[in-house]
């Protein structure tokens, strides 16, 4: 037992080691891209201040760091990042890390309740299509995956935003903080929420098609069909559970890609979250602000990432066999 | 970090559609294909099922083909001008009708077919190709080589794919061609992360390390031995690809990032015209036609690529 | 039928669908409590589909006919999935070749045993401790620990052990055996001939034990039936057909083992044996290919 607690103690830290890699060469990256804009990051700057002197702007240039070489600039705000500071917004009067603060937990409520309704739509279809692989329902099922997969999801919210509007009238658009008004939020991010778990819900459809597809070939199969399990039986006791494992770790991923993923979604339905605020910083070259966000969501990924791979053993009893 | 993110990437490619069915070591049965199914759970009608993934997939590309060609050798309204009157709903002339400014939208629609069907086909051949030398560096080149550019590709994938874009749309610039260059990086990773797991287990295969022993020089058994085996899993990749690249170019067209008026884009069309959404639905219609065939028939296509995949697999292990 | 036979098949065929040929064609074949029926042929003679034809699973493209087909009591002759399933709960069951896949990766080998048992209608309380008693009883060690353990902790040997517990927790009246010691090491596999040995004694379960391994067979069967090619060559007690009367065809097949007839109750031949033809050579899963592996 010890020794197994000594090989997952080294895996934590391999993983650990592995991943502060990867969140460096993340910063690197970010900072880079943005550093590779071409433009004067202070353009922005001009136009809500009016014509500041050259003086002045020489001033601010030193002030923000700017006329120092991009190495010495990128260290800067890393060591910043490690005290929650992400500086300010070049052409907003706000600190980057407060509209962070206040535009993040749309994109994570967004996810999280399209995940939600992806994992309900999808768990019994995905086993229905399995089980009765070639029959009517799976094709059926098949079919609807292809369509959502297809189709870009901003089109179907269109689609909706037009429906509503031509029938019941309801208000889809815009957003009201969670803790203002609990029940119109949630009402206001259903919709969007809908739209974002299609394309998810298809793919977890299909992941979790093949899977019981997939286990309904193995040899153990045949024992447990020879023990006198029906083919439903077989699949609700032990395909479903060989494919909790795997499917949680797509879950939680494609959960970590919807925060900032969900730019388009956003701006079809006017939600105040970080795709929205992304895209008004990279149309505004207002770096620091572009900087900021795309690590945030760059972290919360790699961060999901890493609690998955830290988990899979525990959940998953053959590591043994890795 | 590298199962779990594969796990993701993967989904693009793989293992879903996998049709290719095998019964347990059912030691003896019928003499011929019977053999092959003995045991299995339930198991299949013997016959093999046409590939139709495979043939609508290619149909529908080649139509879009066709139409885009015509719309743009010889077509049938001048896509720039006004032919028509304001917002006229589909009829014999206009058959997807007309814009706000009286432009045919069917001759519009049509001709960004072709550049759809360009821009996703050429970037997702592009990724693919640099993808798969990159993978093929990274596992020829040693361990150290190896972990540098697979993190680098774990950081590339841990930022959404449509801010990496949008984020390279400012520093390359509008043009179509940045587009593609940009959707070729942004593809980049996965690749390499397919590549990767198709070619190591040929690496690690016993003709290569016989091939390393006898003093094959890396380069060599790159070329010949990893790439051309992980060929056929790339081929569906690039479908794949090309599937979301025209969903991911909808998406950015829509907020004005993509292909740049006057060219004419689905994605564009879908962002201008809902603002008439009320009065004419029809101009939405016709956009998201096309970016759905196009999707679809790409999809489609790696599903039977796919598919086709496992069944010579079977095959051969038969 | 006669009344002591717990399967009884006469002019047994299979076929498989469409234009294939017969797997099985007249076969006639019983089994009796508490004997060990051996079932001989090489790879393609039809020994796994008359092994699980028995507790009907056969694949959905196989056809079967039968004059009589009597499983257990119940005439399974025209039998859908559905019948089947009473017979597979508790009366008949079976063991696999390879015990590393026969078991589900992801479950404790109790409570796949506990299933077993709740699929033939054990009340709840009874069915962990029959389960412990079970593996006890296949001499697997520390069955209370082993238990709650995943089948990749367990040796191969071990494995094997619990699939044959997990056969036999419910009671049925005939088993199975598709090659039970093919996959195993040369000492295991002894071992676990020695464990169905012991089965015949103390039970009276009927055991159909199918084997390419005539060494095997000799060793442990009462009584033989050799198919080739789907159809019965020979059948008798062990000594008329491998001793006594050989057909052409027995001849052939015991005259590929060496110097299993001269001798058949050493346990040093088996050992020989097995060694003449390695497991992967002679093991007849080579002509169909696993997937997994």
């Amino acid at each position: 037992m010890s020794s197994t607690l000594r090989t997952y103690g080294r895996y934590i830290i391999r993983k650990l080691g592995s991943t502060a890699f990867v969140l460096v060469v993340l910063s690197l990256i970010v900072f880079l891209m943005v550093r590779l804009v071409p433009g004067d990051p202070l353009a922005g700057y001009y136009d809500t201040q009016g014509m500041p002197s050259d003086t002045k702007i020489a001033a601010l240039r030193a002030q923000l760091g700017l006329d120092r070489p991009w190495p010495v600039q990128y260290l800067t705000w890393f060591a910043a990042l490690f005290r929650g500071d992400f500086g300010d917004s070049l052409t907003q009067p706000y600190s980057v890390g407060s509209q962070i603060a206040k535009r993040l937990p749309y994109s994570i409520e967004l996810s999280l309740l399209s995940t939600l309704i992806a994992i309900a739509i999808a768990l019994p279809l995905g086993l229905l299509a399995g089980r009765r692989e070639g029959a009517w329902p799976d094709a059926l099922i098949r079919a609807g995956a292809f369509f959502a997969i297809s189709m870009p999801s901003f089109v179907i919210g269109l689609a909706i935003v037009l429906t509503n509007s031509r029938t019941l009238r309801l208000r889809l658009v815009g957003a009201v903080p969670f803790a203002q008004a609990p029940l119109d939020n949630l009402r206001l991010m259903l919709a969007p929420a809908l739209v974002l778990a299609f394309p998810f819900a298809a793919e977890l459809v299909r992941y979790l098609r093949a899977n019981v597809i997939e286990d309904l070939k193995r040899p153990y199969a045949v024992t447990l069909r020879s023990k006198g399990l029906t083919r439903g039986q077989m699949v609700s006791r032990h395909s479903l559970r060989n494919s909790l494992v795997p499917l949680s770790t797509v879950v939680g991923l494609h959960l970590a890609a919807l925060v900032g993923g969900t730019v388009v979604i956003e701006n079809v339905f006017s939600i105040p979250g970080m795709g929205q605020f992304l895209i008004q910083s990279i149309s505004a070259s207002d770096y620091p602000s572009v900087q900021g966000a795309v690590f945030v969501i760059g972290v919360i990924f790699i961060v999901m990432n890493l609690a998955i791979e830290l988990l899979y053993p525990l959940i998953n009893p053959r590591i043994g066999e890795v | 970090m590298t199962e779990a993110i594969s796990e993701i990437g993967e989904t693009r490619t793989g293992r879903v559609l996998f049709d290719a069915r095998a019964g347990h070591d059912g030691d003896d049965a019928a003499p011929g294909r019977a053999l092959r199914t003995a045991g299995g759970p339930r198991a299949p009608r013997p016959r093999r099922r046409r590939n139709w993934s495979l043939w609508i997939g290619l149909t529908i590309l080649v139509t879009v083909l066709a139409l885009s060609l015509w719309a743009n050798v010889a077509p049938p309204f001048d896509p720039y001008d006004t032919v028509g009157g304001r917002l006229e709903a589909p009829n014999a002339v206009h058959w997807f009708g007309t814009d706000n400014i009286g432009r045919d939208v069917f001759t519009r629609v049509m001709q960004s077919g072709l550049l759809g069907l360009g821009t996703s086909a050429s970037a997702a051949v592009g990724a693919e190709l640099i993808g798969v030398v990159v993978a093929a560096v990274a596992i020829s080149g040693g361990r150290v080589v190896q972990e540098i550019i697979m993190r680098f590709a774990d950081a590339f994938l841990a930022i959404p794919g449509i801010l990496i874009v949008l984020l390279l749309r400012v520093v390359l610039g509008a043009g179509t061609v940045q587009l593609i260059i940009a959707m070729v990086v942004l593809y980049i990773p996965s690749v390499i992360r397919v590549a990767r797991g198709a070619m190591i287990e040929v690496n690690n295969s016993d003709f290569v390390v016989l091939a390393r022993q006898q003093g094959v020089s890396r380069a060599r058994i790159m070329f010949l031995y990893l790439i051309p085996n992980a060929y056929p899993t790339l081929l569906v990749q690039v479908a794949n690809i090309a599937s979301r690249i025209i969903v991911l170019e909808a998406a950015l067209s829509y907020l004005g990032q993509g292909i740049q008026p006057p060219v004419p884009s689905a994605g564009r069309m879908l962002y201008e015209n809902q603002v008439y959404m009320q009065p004419a639905p029809f101009l939405l219609v016709a956009p998201a036609l096309v970016i759905f065939a196009l999707a679809t028939g790409w999809n489609l296509l790696a599903d039977g690529l796919q598919r086709r995949l496992a069944q010579r697999k079977e095959g051969a292990r038969a | 039928m006669s009344a002591g036979n717990v399967v009884a098949a006469t002019n047994l065929g299979i076929a498989y669908g469409g234009a294939g040929g017969f797997a099985l064609d007249g076969i006639d074949f019983t089994l009796r409590p508490g004997e060990i029926h051996g079932i001989v042929g090489e790879s393609g003679s039809g020994k796994s589909t008359l092994g699980l034809s028995l507790l009907g699973l056969l694949p959905d493209n196989a056809r079967l006919s039968a004059d009589t087909f009597d499983v257990a009591g119940h005439d399974m002759a025209s039998a859908s999935e559905r019948d089947w399933l009473p017979v597979r709960r508790g009366v008949g069951s079976m063991v696999f070749q390879e015990p590393s896949t026969a078991l589900d990766p992801t479950v404790p080998v109790g409570r796949q045993i506990e299933e077993s048992l709740e699929l033939a209608g054990w009340p709840r309380e009874k069915r962990r401790p029959r389960a412990l008693q079970i593996l006890e009883r296949v001499h697997l060690p520390e069955p209370e620990r082993r238990a709650g353990m995943y089948p990749h902790q367990l040796s191969g040997g071990q494995r094997q052990r619990v699939c044959i517990a997990m056969a036999l927790a419910p009671r049925p009246k005939f088993l199975i055996a598709d090659e039970p010691t093919s996959a195993l090491d040369v000492t295991v596999q002894s071992e676990i001939l020695d464990l169905f040995r012991e089965i015949r004694e103390v039970t009276d379960i009927g055991i159909a034990f199918i084997s390419h391994d005539l060494a095997v067979i000799s060793q442990i069967a009462d009584r033989v039936t050799v198919l080739y090619r789907g159809r019965l060559i020979q059948h008798g007690t062990v000594h008329e057909v491998l001793r006594d009367h050989p057909e052409p065809y027995t001849r052939a097949l015991l005259d590929a083992v060496p110097s299993v007839h001269d001798a058949p109750k050493s346990k040093f031949d088996i050992h020989r044996t097995a060694y003449a033809t390695p497991r992967g050579d002679a093991a007849p899963r080579t002509r169909t290919g696993d997937d997994d592996e």
